[in-house]
């Protein structure tokens, strides 16, 4: 089968897609918690990219670190959901505006 | 052809998702279209031959993880948000920088492609490319030592959150 | 069996050290005592075992090597903590060993009632294994550990009692002063080194007369650096001031470290690298003017001196400097035996003094002594032979080796050269009896208070006076002049000074049995002159020092103020120096480099101000730069 079937470069076009949209939600938007989204948005256009070459390459190494990267992503999560709890609870809110004490 | 269908509707799914997610007010539903954006990924690992990543992407991802940010977002009752962006000059910027992101992405991805714009050939593949067995034959021997690294970091992160989300910590 | 244990002679003294240096002012002073002495006494035990087998070994073969550990391997560089044993470092070793005993062994009645006994003896034996490191060293770096460590000895020993400025001066003074030629011996050792590649004394010296022609410029250069070293340690001109002051220190410690053995360290120095001295005969011929320039300059002010440790110890630079004639002229066996025996009879005259200024209680001014021979009778009879061998009379020790010293000067250095020393040995004789009379005899100045506590000195101080008498009668017998086969020390040495026998200067003279004894003749005649002399002074008629320092007021006054070098010293290197290094210190220190670090400083300062306002506390704008880092890193790669 073969050339049938969709070449890798369309993969990269709409992981490259996803990945700029997942950056405009961190960029712009003022909830930690849409943040936190947008940078799973991020990681899984990543993944997307991964798998794609890994079908490119016919080798499985790529779909083994899209395993890792799922593993770190859910790391990450947990430890950042239970930071914005904390800061949640202390400021009774969850906009990255409001909370600036850290500064120069 | 039936790939071809199959790629143009997840990846129109996915993308309308995305842009769902990052633009609408409540979080609920920014959660819900990530879920979609998701599932619409794990559709294309199918196609690509990744059958278990497509598996895990459902488990993981959407089962747990998603669950995980819903749990949050009912904890935190957060309201829609009044100002839906960040104020000031940032979100300019954002824009700029995104939309500059993406076109050395796409310049990337266009001059990395086959000689004189034609597509690399896609190759064909075993039967059994992305079964769970083979992922785990190469999972255990070659990436034995990064798969425990990673149990290592999920223990850590398991006593990290905790640690953070217990009520008071003196 | 000795041999093998050879390495204990030097450890066992660290280990005493160390064990009263750690537990100092826990132990009990019997305990500190026995550990002390103990550690020398084995150490010497073992010295004379090692002695033993060495003499049973044949002559040629005499040299015996023992490594420890590598103690520095670098590239091409190689230094063992290796201990080598020949004739001349087994003598050096039973000196150190055998009058350090005895003077360790004094020091415990001596030092009796010293607060800081423990440190006291801690420094003593510290002491007794750095100059057995430097006499049995085995390389030129182990022998320069050796040779540092002594001089942080002596600066230490000399400012036992710091609660006084006069000793915590001096032991400064001793330090900086041998600090002077030190750089020379370690200048000289980068120059062996660079020359030889190596700094081990087998390899080095028979190379050297391969590698280095006869006064050739390099083996002049490294003979000179050297004997710079040799004159800070051993306090020839022009570097001897710093040996009167250490007479702040404890008496046996003046006895030990600036009497009998770390002063001589250069005069060993001098004859372990003999070869660069006879490759160079300019450098050799150095060697003999310095010494007997110091023998005649040091044995003047000696002669006016009050202070009777201060006499004794211009003595010894005068002796030193015999020893280096003896070096100078190329009979480095000479300096070695004159070496052996002053450490015999100049310990039992520091000891012996030490003896007087216990009984007096501290007294040490010669004009208020006087009449002690009732009073201290084995100290006086002790002191006598000592004073008797320095001065150069048959049969005591001194008067074999000094002889024979002359003998050589006559022989290889020409009648001047001997014509000089016989005056010195005339001044040594005249002022060690003014000493000798001022003290023991006459009327008694003694102050009244001081009177009531005279008292003959404890067993464990006239024991080790007693054997060092009897050292000082017998000690040069293993040199008899003349008499086939009496040379014994000669023969010993032999092996490690054959190779200087062709290299040697040529005899001015020839040498003949009869001038040898029409010479010994002369000089024993000197010695009994300046004894008569300083008895018709001293004794006989006491206003005539008075009346003829009066007649010769200049010179007197010139004498008596040692020549002003110290003041010379003072006004035309140390303040210069002094106010140079404060002028730097305003100037320089305090002005460029403290300026240029604090401006650095404060610029970083203002720097990190503006810098600070970049860190806004909003992560999207973090965000944003990262971004923007990412952007600019991608369109890098992307259109590269």
């Amino acid at each position: 089968m073969g050339s049938m079937g969709v070449p890798t470069e369309y993969y990269q076009l709409v992981a490259a897609l996803l990945f700029t949209i997942g950056l405009i939600g961190v960029l712009v938007r003022r909830s930690a918690l849409i943040i936190f989204m947008s940078i799973e948005l991020m990681l899984n256009a990543v993944n997307l990219s991964f798998v794609a070459f890994s079908r490119q390459h016919g080798q499985m190494d790529g779909q083994i670190f899209v395993f890792f990267v799922m593993a770190v992503a859910a790391a990450e999560v947990a430890v950042g959901l239970a930071i914005l709890v904390a800061i949640f609870r202390n400021r009774e809110t969850a906009s990255v505006d409001e909370v600036h004490l850290l500064k120069g | 052809m039936g790939e071809a269908i199959l790629f143009t509707l997840f990846s129109l799914s996915a993308v309308a998702f995305a842009l769902g997610m990052v633009f609408r007010r409540n979080a609920v539903h920014c959660a819900l279209h990530l879920v979609g954006v998701l599932l619409s990924l794990s559709g294309m690992f199918v196609l690509l031959h990744a059958q278990f990543i497509a598996a895990i992407q459902i488990l993981v991802y959407a089962g747990a993880i998603m669950v995980l940010f819903l749990f949050v977002v009912m904890l935190l009752n957060v309201k829609g948000e009044t100002p839906l962006l960040t104020p000031g000059s940032a979100k300019g910027f954002g824009f700029f920088f995104a939309f500059i992101a993406f076109v050395e992405l796409l310049w990337i991805v266009v001059s990395q492609g086959g000689t004189e714009g034609e597509p690399a050939p896609v190759p064909a593949l075993p039967p059994n490319f992305g079964s769970p067995a083979e992922i785990g034959k190469i999972l255990y021997t070659t990436w034995l030592f990064p798969f425990e690294v990673t149990s290592i970091l999920l223990m850590i992160a398991v006593v990290g959150a905790v640690v953070l989300a217990k009520r008071k910590f003196a | 069996m000795g041999l093998t244990l050879l390495w204990l002679v030097p450890l066992l003294p660290l280990v005493g050290a160390i064990l009263n240096g750690v537990l100092a002012g826990t132990l009990p002073r019997k305990m500190v005592s026995a550990i002390g002495v103990g550690s020398v006494g084995l150490s010497l035990a073992i010295a004379v075992a090692c002695f033993g087998d060495l003499l049973a070994l044949p002559p040629e073969s005499r040299r015996v090597t023992q490594g420890l550990f590598t103690w520095i391997q670098s590239g091409d560089f190689h230094a063992e903590v290796r201990y080598a044993l020949d004739p001349l470092g087994a003598v050096m070793m039973l000196v150190v060993t055998g009058v350090g005993f005895l003077i360790h062994v004094y020091s415990t009645g001596y030092m009796g009632h010293e607060k800081a006994y423990g440190r006291y003896f801690s420094y003593l034996n510290l002491f007794t294994f750095s100059m057995l490191t430097l006499v049995l060293a085995d390389n030129f770096l182990l022998m320069f550990l050796g040779w540092e460590a002594v001089g942080l000895c002596s600066y230490l020993l000399i400012g036992f009692w710091y609660q006084r400025p006069a000793a915590a001066e001096a032991g400064k003074k001793a330090f900086v002063v041998n600090r002077i030629g030190d750089w020379g011996f370690l200048l000289g050792i980068f120059l062996i080194f660079v020359t030889f590649g190596s700094v081990d004394f087998a390899t080095v010296f028979t190379q050297a007369p391969q590698r280095l022609a006869v006064g050739s410029a390099v083996a002049t250069a490294i003979a000179l650096l050297l004997f710079l070293g040799a004159t800070g340690k051993s306090a020839q001109l022009p570097l001897y001031v710093w040996l009167p002051d250490a007479m702040e220190g404890p008496t046996p410690v003046s006895a030990l470290i600036h009497a009998a053995t770390m002063v001589t360290a250069g005069v060993y120095m001098v004859a372990r690298c003999h070869i660069f001295y006879l490759l160079s005969p300019p450098a050799l011929q150095v060697v003999a003017i310095v010494g007997i320039l110091t023998a005649l300059f040091a044995a003047t002010i000696g002669l006016v001196q009050n202070d009777i440790k201060r006499v004794l110890a211009y003595s010894t630079i005068s002796q030193l400097g015999y020893m280096f004639v003896g070096c100078g002229v190329g009979a480095f066996a000479s300096g070695i035996f004159h070496l052996m025996t002053h450490a015999f009879f100049k310990a039992l005259l520091f000891l012996g003094a030490g003896s007087v200024i216990h009984a007096l209680s501290g007294e040490q001014d010669l004009w208020k002594m006087g009449g002690l021979k009732a009073h201290l009778p084995w100290t006086h009879a002790t002191f006598l032979i000592a004073t008797l061998a320095i001065a150069g009379v048959f049969p005591f020790a001194g008067f074999f080796s000094k002889d024979e010293i002359l003998y050589q000067a006559w022989l290889r250095g020409g009648p001047l050269l001997w014509m000089a020393g016989v005056i010195g040995a005339f001044m040594t004789a005249f002022y060690m009896f003014r000493l000798y009379f001022l003290t023991f005899h006459g009327r008694s100045r003694v102050p009244q208070e001081a009177k009531h506590h005279l008292h003959e000195s404890p067993n464990s101080m006239t024991g080790p006076l007693m054997i060092l008498a009897v050292l000082s009668v017998i000690g040069g017998f293993v040199q008899v002049p003349i008499l086939a086969g009496g040379q014994r020390l000669d023969q010993f040495l032999e092996p490690v000074f054959a190779d200087a026998v062709d290299l040697a200067p040529a005899a001015h003279a020839a040498s003949a049995a009869g001038a040898e004894v029409g010479l010994m003749v002369i000089s024993l005649v000197v010695a009994l002159m300046g004894i008569f002399v300083a008895y018709k002074f001293y004794v006989a008629d006491p206003e005539l020092p008075r009346r003829l320092a009066e007649q010769m007021r200049g010179a007197y006054r010139l004498v008596f103020n040692k020549y002003w070098v110290d003041e010379i010293y003072e006004s035309f290197v140390v303040q210069p120096i002094y106010q140079g290094s404060v002028r730097l210190w305003e100037r320089f220190d305090a002005a460029v480099i403290d300026g240029a670090v604090n401006g650095v400083g404060r610029q970083i300062e203002r720097g990190a101000e503006l810098l600070r306002l970049a860190q806004t506390g909003y992560v999207q704008v973090y965000a944003l730069i990262l971004t923007l880092g990412a952007v600019v890193l991608i369109g890098y790669l992307a259109l590269r």
